[in-house]
């Protein structure tokens, strides 16, 4: 399980890089994290849907309620460009600490690694 | 094994569960049938493997999250029905607030021009000036504490009820009916009392009436102000604590 805090700060690049993926739905996108984590990082899944619509007011993506194949309406988000530019710096940035943190525990011998 | 439960209504147990968030003006319509169009997906893909209905009912809306915390982050994205919710109520509390006044100060005129009369007659100005202000304020604390003790008790007794009559989205008519009442009340009662205490006193003597009520009440009122200004910091400490 990961800490609360950083749940929070990864939701936004979580979705846009599902996004990248192609046009979703709100259930579909918290299985896709689900399943690709390994069900590590869990959500309450309804705070998903506030977060969507904020990223939609700052234009990083673009919804539409359509009929699934299921007959039942369901609202589909698609990424825009400024999300895309979005995650590009998103990206950046988690590299930027992945990468120190990795440096920082890479064992001293390299026969260990 | 003889059950007496009746067979779980999906439908049923979604529209209550809609209606339970439904009473916070954070969500919006369209938040709903997001949230309602989840929790079908969820209930769905939680049967597949075999799980009674309601058993996946009750795993799924506990997945989607409680209405209070989910109300709580839906509410940053849409602070203009909170905040228009929370105006309608400052409003509805302006003229709860304002019946509640009008109450006390028909209680207090009344109640002094009737026990000032007796004292009128013996003539004295000054001693019957003293004997206004201090039955006026001595009454105006009474009415004033009475009243908010009744308010007190409506809150907390009657807040199911209230809760309840809201929910059922109460019809347009008697929404409106309670408005204007709510409205009207308070100036046809101010009205009410000033012809009543014109009545009671008579203009020669209305002097010593007049001053020693507004003494009295000037008096009553500060200690009025100091009363709601604790009750005030209680609820809102009560309110910090409940959120922590």
């Amino acid at each position: 399980m990961l800490a609360k805090e950083l749940v929070a700060a990864s939701t936004v690049p979580l979705v846009l890089s599902v996004l990248t993926e192609g046009e979703t739905y709100g259930y579909a996108l918290i299985q896709r994290v689900r399943e690709l984590s390994g069900g590590k990082i869990e959500w309450t899944e309804g705070m998903l849907y506030p977060v969507l619509h904020w990223m939609e007011n700052e234009e990083l993506i673009q919804s539409d309620w359509r009929e699934s194949e299921s007959g039942r309406k369901r609202k589909y988000y698609r990424l825009r460009k400024a999300g895309r530019k979005a995650l590009q710096e998103e990206k950046q940035q988690w590299l930027t600490v992945h990468e120190t943190l990795a440096k920082l525990w890479q064992p001293p011998h390299p026969r260990l690694t | 094994m003889a059950t007496t439960t009746s067979p779980f209504d999906l439908t049923q147990a979604i529209q209550q569960w809609r209606e339970g968030l439904n009473a916070s003006p954070a969500f919006r319509p369209e938040n709903l049938d997001e949230l309602e169009s989840h929790l079908r997906d969820s209930i769905a893909n939680l049967t597949q493997p075999g799980l009674a209905v309601d058993e996946a009912f009750f795993i799924a809306t506990r997945r989607v999250g409680g209405g209070t915390a989910l109300g709580a982050e839906f509410g940053k994205i849409n602070p203009r029905g909170v905040w228009l919710n929370r105006a309608l109520w400052m409003l509805v509390g302006t003229q709860v607030f304002g019946f509640m006044r009008s109450s006390v100060y028909a209680i207090t005129e009344g109640t002094t021009a009737l026990g000032i009369k007796p004292v009128l007659l013996l003539g004295n100005t000054s001693s019957a000036q003293l004997y206004a202000g201090l039955l006026s304020g001595l009454v105006h604390l009474l009415a004033f504490a009475v009243a908010l003790l009744i308010g007190w008790r409506f809150i907390t007794r009657k807040c199911n009820g209230i809760s309840a009559w809201l929910r059922n989205k109460p019809t347009q008519s008697s929404r409106s009916a309670a408005i204007v009442a709510a409205f009207l009340i308070p100036p046809l009662l101010t009205t009410a009392l000033q012809i009543l205490y014109h009545r009671l006193i008579p203009a020669s003597t209305e002097q010593p009436f007049i001053v020693g009520l507004g003494y009295g009440t000037a008096f009553a009122k500060i200690i009025e102000s100091f009363v709601l200004i604790l009750l005030t910091l209680l609820l809102a400490r009560r309110q910090l604590l409940a959120r922590i």
